[in-house]
Protein backbone atom coordinates (compact mmCIF):
# COMPACT_ATOMS: atom_id res chain seq x y z
CA UNK A 1 0.00 0.00 0.00
CA UNK A 2 2.74 2.78 0.82
CA UNK A 3 5.11 1.15 -2.43
CA UNK A 4 1.21 2.38 -4.33
CA UNK A 5 1.27 5.68 -2.78
CA UNK A 6 4.99 6.63 -3.55
CA UNK A 7 4.72 4.88 -7.20
CA UNK A 8 1.77 7.14 -7.77
CA UNK A 9 3.76 10.57 -5.82
CA UNK A 10 6.19 9.91 -8.17
CA UNK A 11 4.37 10.28 -11.12
CA UNK A 12 2.85 13.29 -10.63
CA UNK A 13 3.77 16.34 -13.23
CA UNK A 14 1.45 19.04 -12.34
CA UNK A 15 2.93 21.01 -9.56
CA UNK A 16 -0.46 23.85 -9.83
CA UNK A 17 -2.86 20.99 -9.43
CA UNK A 18 -1.49 17.73 -7.84
CA UNK A 19 -4.55 15.91 -6.17
CA UNK A 20 -6.34 16.10 -9.86
CA UNK A 21 -3.16 14.76 -11.21
CA UNK A 22 -2.76 12.35 -8.61
CA UNK A 23 -6.01 11.01 -9.40
CA UNK A 24 -5.94 10.75 -13.10
CA UNK A 25 -2.72 9.21 -12.63
CA UNK A 26 -4.20 6.56 -10.25
CA UNK A 27 -7.40 6.32 -12.69
CA UNK A 28 -5.03 5.49 -15.69
CA UNK A 29 -3.33 2.60 -14.13
CA UNK A 30 -6.38 0.80 -12.90
CA UNK A 31 -7.50 1.11 -16.25
CA UNK A 32 -4.20 -0.56 -17.78
CA UNK A 33 -4.68 -3.29 -14.85
CA UNK A 34 -7.83 -4.22 -15.99
CA UNK A 35 -7.38 -4.32 -19.81
CA UNK A 36 -4.39 -6.35 -19.21
CA UNK A 37 -6.41 -9.10 -16.78
CA UNK A 38 -9.55 -9.11 -19.41
CA UNK A 39 -6.91 -9.26 -22.57
CA UNK A 40 -3.47 -10.32 -21.59
CA UNK A 41 -2.11 -11.32 -24.87
CA UNK A 42 -1.54 -7.25 -25.02
CA UNK A 43 0.90 -7.08 -22.49
CA UNK A 44 4.23 -7.57 -24.29
CA UNK A 45 6.20 -8.12 -21.15
CA UNK A 46 4.24 -11.25 -20.40
CA UNK A 47 5.98 -14.66 -19.22
CA UNK A 48 5.56 -17.19 -21.81
CA UNK A 49 6.09 -20.72 -21.78
CA UNK A 50 6.66 -23.21 -24.98
CA UNK A 51 3.82 -25.31 -25.67
CA UNK A 52 5.03 -28.23 -26.00
CA UNK A 53 5.17 -28.48 -22.33
CA UNK A 54 1.57 -27.65 -21.80
CA UNK A 55 -0.27 -30.91 -20.37
CA UNK A 56 -3.62 -29.25 -19.57
CA UNK A 57 -6.11 -27.46 -17.13
CA UNK A 58 -3.25 -25.00 -16.58
CA UNK A 59 0.15 -26.87 -15.90
CA UNK A 60 3.11 -27.18 -17.72
CA UNK A 61 6.42 -29.38 -16.79
CA UNK A 62 9.32 -27.30 -16.78
CA UNK A 63 13.05 -28.41 -17.31
CA UNK A 64 15.63 -29.91 -16.22
CA UNK A 65 14.22 -33.47 -18.12
CA UNK A 66 16.62 -36.11 -18.75
CA UNK A 67 17.21 -36.60 -22.90
CA UNK A 68 16.72 -40.48 -22.87
CA UNK A 69 14.30 -42.87 -21.02
CA UNK A 70 15.76 -45.15 -18.80
CA UNK A 71 14.64 -48.05 -16.22
CA UNK A 72 16.41 -45.90 -13.28
CA UNK A 73 18.68 -49.11 -12.87
CA UNK A 74 15.42 -50.90 -11.79
CA UNK A 75 14.64 -50.09 -7.91
CA UNK A 76 11.63 -49.11 -5.91
CA UNK A 77 10.66 -46.58 -7.93
CA UNK A 78 10.74 -48.32 -11.11
CA UNK A 79 8.93 -50.85 -9.45
CA UNK A 80 6.17 -48.14 -8.47
CA UNK A 81 6.05 -46.79 -12.19
CA UNK A 82 6.12 -50.21 -13.81
CA UNK A 83 3.00 -51.37 -11.64
CA UNK A 84 0.89 -48.53 -12.78
CA UNK A 85 1.73 -48.56 -16.42
CA UNK A 86 3.07 -52.18 -17.41
CA UNK A 87 3.35 -51.54 -20.95
CA UNK A 88 5.93 -48.49 -20.28
CA UNK A 89 10.15 -49.61 -20.97
CA UNK A 90 11.27 -46.69 -19.81
CA UNK A 91 10.60 -42.78 -18.27
CA UNK A 92 12.14 -39.51 -19.22
CA UNK A 93 11.99 -37.69 -16.06
CA UNK A 94 11.00 -34.00 -15.57
CA UNK A 95 12.05 -31.76 -12.77
CA UNK A 96 9.27 -29.21 -12.11
CA UNK A 97 5.33 -28.85 -12.74
CA UNK A 98 3.97 -25.12 -12.68
CA UNK A 99 0.60 -25.21 -11.11
CA UNK A 100 -2.44 -23.07 -12.32
CA UNK A 101 -2.17 -21.24 -9.21
CA UNK A 102 1.52 -19.89 -9.81
CA UNK A 103 3.28 -22.19 -7.70
CA UNK A 104 5.69 -24.80 -8.89
CA UNK A 105 6.42 -27.53 -7.65
CA UNK A 106 9.65 -28.98 -7.90
CA UNK A 107 11.00 -33.00 -7.19
CA UNK A 108 13.63 -34.94 -5.96
CA UNK A 109 15.13 -35.57 -9.01
CA UNK A 110 15.74 -31.81 -9.64
CA UNK A 111 16.37 -30.98 -6.18
CA UNK A 112 19.11 -33.13 -5.43
CA UNK A 113 20.88 -32.23 -8.66
CA UNK A 114 22.23 -29.16 -6.70
CA UNK A 115 24.17 -31.05 -4.52
CA UNK A 116 27.43 -29.49 -3.53
CA UNK A 117 25.78 -25.67 -4.25
CA UNK A 118 24.05 -24.31 -1.49
CA UNK A 119 23.09 -26.90 2.11
CA UNK A 120 19.88 -24.63 3.28
CA UNK A 121 18.51 -24.75 -0.26
CA UNK A 122 14.29 -24.08 0.27
CA UNK A 123 12.25 -27.55 -0.53
CA UNK A 124 9.83 -27.15 -2.86
CA UNK A 125 9.16 -30.43 -3.58
CA UNK A 126 6.35 -31.09 -0.94
CA UNK A 127 2.51 -31.18 -2.37
CA UNK A 128 -0.63 -31.44 -1.77
CA UNK A 129 -2.79 -34.07 -3.92
CA UNK A 130 -6.27 -35.21 -4.35
CA UNK A 131 -5.47 -38.91 -4.80
CA UNK A 132 -8.16 -40.50 -7.10
CA UNK A 133 -8.93 -43.64 -6.50
CA UNK A 134 -7.67 -45.49 -9.44
CA UNK A 135 -4.36 -44.43 -8.67
CA UNK A 136 -3.27 -46.97 -5.63
CA UNK A 137 -0.38 -46.88 -3.48
CA UNK A 138 2.92 -49.59 -3.73
CA UNK A 139 4.08 -50.14 -0.37
CA UNK A 140 4.99 -52.19 2.24
CA UNK A 141 1.88 -50.92 4.03
CA UNK A 142 -1.53 -50.36 2.39
CA UNK A 143 -2.89 -49.07 5.79
CA UNK A 144 -3.67 -45.31 5.30
CA UNK A 145 -3.95 -45.11 1.24
CA UNK A 146 -6.38 -47.83 0.83
CA UNK B 1 -12.08 -31.48 6.74
CA UNK B 2 -10.27 -30.56 3.85
CA UNK B 3 -12.82 -31.78 1.64
CA UNK B 4 -15.34 -29.06 2.66
CA UNK B 5 -12.56 -26.30 2.10
CA UNK B 6 -11.83 -27.16 -1.48
CA UNK B 7 -15.29 -28.42 -3.29
CA UNK B 8 -14.87 -30.05 -6.51
CA UNK B 9 -15.37 -33.69 -6.77
CA UNK B 10 -13.28 -33.77 -3.63
CA UNK B 11 -15.82 -36.87 -1.24
CA UNK B 12 -14.57 -39.59 -3.04
CA UNK B 13 -10.99 -37.82 -3.66
CA UNK B 14 -8.49 -37.96 -1.01
CA UNK B 15 -6.33 -35.29 0.21
CA UNK B 16 -2.87 -36.13 0.57
CA UNK B 17 0.51 -34.76 1.07
CA UNK B 18 3.82 -36.44 -0.65
CA UNK B 19 6.95 -35.32 -1.77
CA UNK B 20 7.43 -35.48 -5.58
CA UNK B 21 10.35 -37.96 -6.49
CA UNK B 22 9.73 -36.95 -10.79
CA UNK B 23 7.40 -35.91 -13.28
CA UNK B 24 7.01 -38.39 -16.67
CA UNK B 25 4.84 -38.08 -19.66
CA UNK B 26 2.97 -41.33 -19.98
CA UNK B 27 3.77 -41.57 -23.97
CA UNK B 28 0.33 -43.02 -25.79
CA UNK B 29 1.43 -45.99 -28.28
CA UNK B 30 -1.16 -45.54 -30.83
CA UNK B 31 0.27 -43.05 -33.28
CA UNK B 32 -3.25 -41.91 -34.49
CA UNK B 33 -3.53 -40.60 -31.26
CA UNK B 34 -2.13 -36.90 -30.84
CA UNK B 35 -3.80 -35.87 -27.63
CA UNK B 36 -1.66 -34.07 -25.18
CA UNK B 37 0.70 -36.91 -23.29
CA UNK B 38 -0.97 -37.48 -20.03
CA UNK B 39 1.33 -36.26 -17.52
CA UNK B 40 1.98 -38.05 -14.21
CA UNK B 41 3.95 -37.71 -10.56
CA UNK B 42 5.89 -40.32 -8.94
CA UNK B 43 4.83 -39.55 -5.28
CA UNK B 44 6.00 -40.34 -1.69
CA UNK B 45 2.88 -39.42 0.34
CA UNK B 46 3.53 -38.96 3.75
CA UNK B 47 2.41 -41.31 6.69
CA UNK B 48 -1.38 -40.89 8.08
CA UNK B 49 -1.78 -37.41 10.34
CA UNK B 50 -1.43 -38.12 14.18
CA UNK B 51 -4.77 -38.34 15.26
CA UNK B 52 -4.01 -37.25 18.91
CA UNK B 53 -2.73 -34.40 18.01
CA UNK B 54 -4.91 -33.65 15.07
CA UNK B 55 -7.83 -33.90 17.12
CA UNK B 56 -6.52 -31.95 19.76
CA UNK B 57 -5.67 -29.27 17.51
CA UNK B 58 -9.43 -29.40 15.96
CA UNK B 59 -7.89 -30.90 12.38
CA UNK B 60 -5.70 -27.73 12.37
CA UNK B 61 -1.99 -29.73 13.15
CA UNK B 62 -1.29 -32.57 10.31
CA UNK B 63 1.61 -34.19 11.85
CA UNK B 64 2.73 -37.00 10.25
CA UNK B 65 6.04 -38.77 9.09
CA UNK B 66 7.91 -38.86 6.64
CA UNK B 67 8.21 -42.39 4.47
CA UNK B 68 10.89 -41.90 2.34
CA UNK B 69 10.13 -45.35 -0.28
CA UNK B 70 7.66 -47.02 1.27
CA UNK B 71 4.56 -45.19 0.40
CA UNK B 72 5.12 -44.59 -3.26
CA UNK B 73 2.21 -43.97 -5.70
CA UNK B 74 2.12 -42.25 -9.54
CA UNK B 75 -0.43 -39.86 -9.67
CA UNK B 76 -1.63 -37.09 -12.46
CA UNK B 77 -0.52 -34.24 -12.15
CA UNK B 78 -3.74 -32.26 -12.69
CA UNK B 79 -4.23 -33.95 -9.26
CA UNK B 80 -1.71 -32.07 -7.68
CA UNK B 81 -3.32 -28.60 -6.12
CA UNK B 82 -0.46 -26.69 -4.39
CA UNK B 83 3.00 -26.64 -2.83
CA UNK B 84 3.11 -27.19 0.97
CA UNK B 85 5.83 -26.74 3.27
CA UNK B 86 6.51 -29.54 5.13
CA UNK B 87 8.27 -28.42 8.83
CA UNK B 88 10.19 -30.52 11.18
CA UNK B 89 7.26 -30.60 14.68
CA UNK B 90 9.49 -29.67 17.98
CA UNK B 91 9.21 -32.62 19.84
CA UNK B 92 7.30 -32.69 22.84
CA UNK B 93 7.47 -35.42 25.75
CA UNK B 94 4.89 -38.14 24.63
CA UNK B 95 5.28 -37.57 20.84
CA UNK B 96 6.39 -40.28 18.20
CA UNK B 97 9.21 -39.08 16.46
CA UNK B 98 10.08 -37.61 13.34
CA UNK B 99 7.05 -35.72 12.79
CA UNK B 100 6.65 -33.00 10.50
CA UNK B 101 3.66 -30.94 9.90
CA UNK B 102 1.95 -29.31 6.88
CA UNK B 103 2.35 -25.61 6.21
CA UNK B 104 0.20 -24.77 3.79
CA UNK B 105 -0.25 -20.91 2.16
CA UNK B 106 -3.07 -18.94 3.16
CA UNK B 107 -5.56 -18.28 0.68
CA UNK B 108 -4.68 -20.25 -2.09
CA UNK B 109 -7.95 -21.74 -2.35
CA UNK B 110 -9.54 -19.12 -3.42
CA UNK B 111 -6.80 -18.17 -6.01
CA UNK B 112 -6.21 -19.13 -9.44
CA UNK B 113 -3.79 -17.09 -11.52
CA UNK B 114 -4.74 -16.81 -15.14
CA UNK B 115 -3.28 -14.03 -17.61
CA UNK B 116 0.08 -14.09 -17.04
CA UNK B 117 1.14 -17.98 -18.21
CA UNK B 118 -0.16 -17.00 -21.45
CA UNK B 119 0.97 -19.79 -24.41
CA UNK B 120 3.38 -18.84 -26.91
CA UNK B 121 1.27 -19.10 -30.46
CA UNK B 122 3.06 -21.54 -32.91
Amino acid sequence: MERAIGDLGKDIRQPSNPFANLSQIALQRSQINALLNTCPELDVNAETIPTGNNVGNGYFLLTPCERYASSLGGGIRWDAVHAQFPHMIGVHRWGQLNLPNGQIARSLYSETQREGKAENTQITRNVKVSCPPEFPVTGTHNCFAS
Amino acid sequence: MFCQLKGENLEHDKIQYGEVQFFFYFANEDPEDDRIPDAYALVSLYGPPDPDLLSDSFNCLWACTYSGTDYLSVVPVTSILSVISMQPLPKVDGDPDGLFFVVEKLGLDDVELTGYTDLVQE
